[in-house]
């Protein structure tokens, strides 16, 4: 069933709001604003499919409501707009159009057939352009993770040389420091050694997470019992993670075999686990879902796993598998957990999906290749 | 002093070439180290230092640890060889994959875990 197209009119003249209304029909859920502030703060709190906005309104002209969309710089506006204009012989239209609205209709004109003429056009301009502003932000997209690739290859190498060199050193000074007569000393210096080996330990952790993410690892593939490794990887979980998350684990019958780097697998199970826990500050669920599915029209070994955390808004959902994106303060988060994920699954030959609903949770479902022998 | 382990280290970088080299010492082997693959191979064909354990790095100039692990394979066949790599710089990443279907005995990813290096070191002599 199609949803019922949403349509703001912001209009200060209350009878015209009305009329427009009626002629607009019930197929279409209006909602009306009498001022240009109101308008934009219904725009960014709401989705419309299509806006009227009155030429003059009482704090601002109707362009100003156009600029003030069109000034965030994204190019993109935030629904369709149609000016309603007062006059044919102004200036109006012109503005308009240089401010971003996509049609033009004069008040007086403003019958039932040309509403509807209007606001399908409107939405047509509107849904090529936003087309044409998704396939450049795709493009932007993809030259970023190719570059942070790039980064990775180029300064992996190097970098596990540096780390190699730290690790050998500190390994050196524990041996002389565990030789030491003197106990105090060597209890004094031992955790200053640790401290200097754990520091190396996370930063060749982001390396290698950074590397899986552009596909630079070597996967050391294993065929791998699905419902084993997962069951395992949940126990795992429920003794890092504490009681107040209850850890669950719901079997679909099928028990598929897959073929992956098991030790990458761990971490990116490990990666999604901390994601989820920091979801849920107050204690949760964590399921963990395991089976055969449809992937485009392939069948997959599928594992899901859900939170029943806060979840997360659709502009933070469709960031999350990005390389250093991330929404915890700085020193938190790496933003690499969920890139490695990503990266992970997508050079094991699978597919990641993510879903999220404010307030109840995310779902994240993984789509691997089915092993199958000989 | 007979009967230490004797071992090659062979690696470009020397800061790395030099802290693993004093860690297997001190683990009490005996540890000489090649600069690269080439050096590696003339000093064991000059029999100047006949190793039982090669250690070589991949990606290295004049002769990449890749030759140096076919080579030793036939022309010492009893040497045994463990190669490692901190992958990345290219984009075929899989070297160490390959230097094991080459022929080497082990394989370990830089960052090296020394305590690993030591352990993979005696499993290969065991």
């Amino acid at each position: 069933m199609a949803e019922r197209l949403k349509v703001l009119i912001i209009d200060d003249d209350a009878a015209r709001r009305t009329d427009m209304r009626h002629r607009l029909g019930t197929a279409i859920e209006v909602q009306e604003a009498d001022t240009g502030e109101t308008g934009i703060a219904l725009l960014k709190a709401r989705k419309f499919d299509c806006t009227f906005v009155g030429d003059r309104l009482p704090d601002m002209a109707g362009t100003g409501v156009l600029q003030n969309f069109y000034d965030i710089g994204d190019d993109m506006m935030p629904t369709a707009f149609v000016m309603l204009g007062g006059d044919a012989g102004d200036t109006g239209m012109a503005d308009a159009l240089r401010w971003g609205a996509h049609d033009y209709i004069l008040k007086e004109q403003a019958s039932t057939p040309a509403l509807a003429t209007s606001l399908a056009k409107a939405r047509e301009i509107f849904s090529l352009r936003k087309a044409r502003h998704s396939a450049g932000e795709k493009l932007r997209h993809a030259q970023k993770m190719d570059a942070v690739g790039q980064l990775a290859s180029g300064f992996g190498h190097d970098f596990n040389n540096l780390l190699t060199v730290i690790l050998g050193n500190t390994r050196l000074m524990q041996r002389r420091v565990d030789a030491m007569q003197d106990v105090e000393t060597r209890a004094a210096i031992l955790p200053k050694i640790e401290g200097v080996e754990d520091a190396a330990r996370r930063g060749a952790n982001l390396i290698r997470q950074l590397m899986v993410f552009s596909r630079q690892s070597e996967l050391s593939e294993q065929v791998v019992d699905l419902r084993q490794f997962v069951r395992a990887a949940a126990d795992q979980q429920q003794k890092k993670l504490g009681e107040d998350i209850k850890v669950r684990l719901l079997d679909t019958g099928t028990n598929p075999t897959v073929r992956i780097d098991a030790k990458l697998f761990d971490m990116a199970l490990a990666n999604i686990a901390a994601n989820a826990r920091d979801a849920m500050p107050q204690g949760g669920a964590l399921d963990f879902a395991m089976g055969s599915a449809d992937y485009g029209g392939n069948e997959y070994a599928h594992i899901s796993v859900r939170d029943t955390g806060r979840g997360m808004p659709a502009h933070v959902l469709e960031r999350i598998f990005e390389p250093f994106f991330t929404t915890k303060k700085t020193g938190e988060g790496t933003g690499l957990g969920l890139a490695m994920v990503y990266g992970f699954v997508r050079q094991s030959g699978g597919h990641i999906e993510a879903a999220s609903t404010e307030g109840q949770g995310t779902t994240l479902d993984i789509y691997l290749p089915l092993y199958r022998s000989g | 002093m007979e009967d230490k382990l004797r071992i090659m280290v062979v690696d470009d970088e020397e800061q790395v070439r030099g802290v693993v080299c004093e860690n297997l010492s001190a683990c009490g082997f005996d540890v000489v180290y090649a600069r690269d693959g080439q050096e590696a191979l003339n000093m064991i064909d000059e029999g100047t230092h006949q190793p039982q354990i090669v250690i070589t790095d991949i990606i290295m100039p004049r002769k990449e640890g890749l030759e140096v692990i076919m080579e030793l394979r036939r022309r010492h066949p009893d040497i045994r060889l463990i190669a490692i790599s901190g992958g990345g710089r290219t984009k075929s990443a899989d070297f160490l994959h390959l230097a094991k279907k080459l022929g080497a005995d082990a394989i370990l990813p830089k960052p090296l875990d020394i305590d690993m290096l030591e352990k993979t070191v005696r499993e290969l002599v065991a």
